[in-house]
């Protein structure tokens, strides 16, 4: 397919076209830019653009370091408008990338151990319930509520109270026997 | 391991060994992520029957409450 057959419908084309039908040999389809005035060819430009690629770039930059602030309040305003679609969008981004993240975060807290390190403290220091709850979880000494809850907190159908006891005994011997399997590694190390 | 009850025992037996040292963590990791398999499977089961608004009948965790 020619670049003339890609950009057939655009307003500016028409000329071109018009030289090709009257049989005149087109050698490179080019055009001058508004802003910076330059000669550029068609892949230089936007659909329907006056100004080239590079020129409509630095202009939005521009833009962006001008009104930072009212493009993130937008954008905030925007997320709390649409959580719904924040978070499946995020939910299916991390489906799609699981390997890809999984493989950035390792490389990341490699390079990082400093500020995974102070990460985690903070988290301990500011949520201190949560991490008496999974550190109970972990001892295998967890009440039935949290088991079943932790069955439970991915699933947009059940609820803690519709998940039977032998579910929650089995779930809590896998949870034994996964913290013996750790302890059991750290030892090595 | 026809039923919930048998899974345990498994998983109890595996953590004596581990814990006696007759096995490697590996192999009792093996054994905790086929449980893990196990239940999310008896789960999905639960949920069926939640979303039905039916009281679950599933024979794998029905037999460990006869016994």
């Amino acid at each position: 397919m020619c670049m003339a057959e890609n950009f057939t419908d655009a307003p500016w084309r028409q000329g071109a076209l018009g030289n090709q039908q009257k049989g005149i040999e087109m050698i490179a389809v080019t055009r001058s830019c508004s802003k910076c005035g330059n000669e550029k060819t068609l892949t230089d430009f936007y659909r329907a653009g006056l100004q080239c690629r590079k020129c409509v770039s630095s202009v939005k930059a521009v833009y962006r370091a001008a009104n930072s602030e009212k493009i993130s309040a937008s954008k905030a305003k925007w997320r709390s408008a649409n959580k719904e679609k924040v978070s499946a969008s995020g939910k299916s981004y991390r489906a799609k990338n699981a390997e890809s993240i999984a493989f950035k975060n390792k490389a990341y807290a490699k390079a990082n151990p400093e500020k995974i390190s102070a990460m985690g403290a903070r988290y301990r220091a500011n949520n201190p319930e949560r991490v008496a709850r999974k550190a109970a979880m972990n001892a295998g000494m967890a009440p039935d509520w949290l088991v079943a809850y932790r069955l439970t907190m991915y699933s947009k159908i059940l609820k803690p109270k519709d998940v039977p006891v032998a579910l929650i005994e089995t779930r809590r011997s896998v949870i034994l026997l996964k913290r013996l399997i750790r302890g059991t590694n750290n030892e090595k190390r | 391991m026809k039923n919930a009850e048998a899974l345990r025992a498994s998983l109890s037996a595996v953590f004596a060994k581990l814990q006696a040292g007759e096995i490697k963590p590996s192999e009792a990791a093996e054994l905790a992520n086929l449980g893990g398999k196990m239940i999310n499977s008896a789960k999905v089961q639960v949920e069926y029957y939640a979303l039905r608004k039916e009281v679950p009948k599933i024979a794998w965790l029905e037999q460990e409450l006869e016994g």
